[in-house]
């Protein structure tokens, strides 16, 4: 015979005080009706989802159907997409293009700001003048001849 | 009584000479216990009704491939806790965004519920079961209603004994605390 552990008889002095009676009460007659609700719904395959019904459903001209307007709408889409960006292409006229910002017309400061801002060194900055500066010592230009010809 | 046995009855069911007739009787035998598992995860009548139907119709199509190796009273029961379980997590979904858990909703519930026997302890009992974390709720109530070894309730949910008896005395530890301060 197997001994009790000391938990379970802990668990046992505790719970013996608690009622056992189920709370829960179907209401009358549920039980009859149960059943019944059951076999109907096994006999009759009710039991499935409206929309699985529909996959499995015989109903071979339907789905025809519905794949041809499903294949209509995806060509009307593309074709429709493809009448509106040659509208756009042609909306765009020379005016249009003059009328745009175009980098001349931007504040001085502004590009100051973003240049210094720009994550570009201070050496690196001198690494790529280095050039300019042996071109005008080697061919002795001044930097005030240059301004002057500005 | 059902003058089959569960292995009468499978065998009935199996080879097709009249598988209504037996899934019926199985119906009949179980129905009851089946019902009052689900309700006391579920709480609400209706849907224990949905759940039981839908456990129910699930066994009709299992039951085609059902082995013997297991107890059919344990494999419906391991159905019937699958589907309450599904059930409640979509409910818990959809109570995602409200100010009370789902549990707390049940808890309430329960004082409200016209199929409800209406004694105080049995309802305070209920509320504490509630309070409990799914599993240990689960294990509770196998243990302390329906009176399933700890085998069988290792068979029906998948978990090993030991861990089925530290979750049950976590519960009565738990239940026994609420009690208290409530």
């Amino acid at each position: 015979m197997k001994m009790r552990s000391d938990k379970e008889e802990k668990e046992e002095e505790i719970t013996r005080g608690w009622p056992k009676k189920d709370p829960y009460v179907a209401p009358e007659g549920y039980f009859d009706e149960l059943q019944g609700a059951i076999s109907n719904k096994v006999s009759s395959g009710r039991h499935d989802s409206r929309f699985s019904r529909l996959l499995d459903a015989n109903i071979l001209p339907l789905k025809l159907a519905a794949l041809v307007v499903i294949l209509l709408g995806a060509v009307y889409l593309v074709v429709i997409n493809k009448e509106k960006d040659q509208k756009v292409a042609d909306s765009i006229t020379f005016e249009a293009i003059e009328n745009s910002d175009l980098l001349y017309e931007l504040e001085e400061k502004m590009i100051v700001d973003t240049y210094s801002s720009s994550s570009v060194s201070g050496d690196q900055n001198l690494a790529s003048n280095e050039p300019v500066v042996d071109y005008l010592i080697e061919n002795n230009i001044e930097v005030s001849q240059i301004l002057n010809e500005l | 009584m059902s003058k089959y046995t569960d292995e009468e009855l499978i065998l009935l069911f199996q080879d097709g000479s009249n598988p209504n007739y037996a899934f019926n009787i199985i119906v009949q035998t179980y129905q009851q216990r089946v019902y009052q598992h689900v309700r006391r995860l579920v709480v609400d009548h209706d849907d224990a009704n949905d759940v039981v139907q839908n456990t129910f119709i699930k066994a009709w199509k299992g039951l085609g491939n059902f082995r013997s190796e297991a107890k059919l009273f344990t494999w419906l029961y391991r159905i019937a806790t699958n589907e309450s379980m599904t059930f409640l997590k979509r409910k818990r979904i959809g109570t995602i965004f409200s100010m009370t858990s789902y549990e707390n909703y049940l808890a309430n519930k329960i004082e409200d519920s016209e199929y409800m026997d209406s004694d105080a302890l049995l309802l305070k009992l209920q509320k504490a079961i509630l309070s409990l974390p799914e599993k240990q709720r689960l294990v509770f109530n196998m243990r302390y209603y329906d009176e399933l070894k700890y085998d069988e309730i290792s068979e029906i949910l998948g978990v090993t004994v030991g861990a089925l008896k530290a979750s049950y005395h976590h519960a009565v530890n738990k239940i026994e605390k609420y009690l208290k301060n409530h």
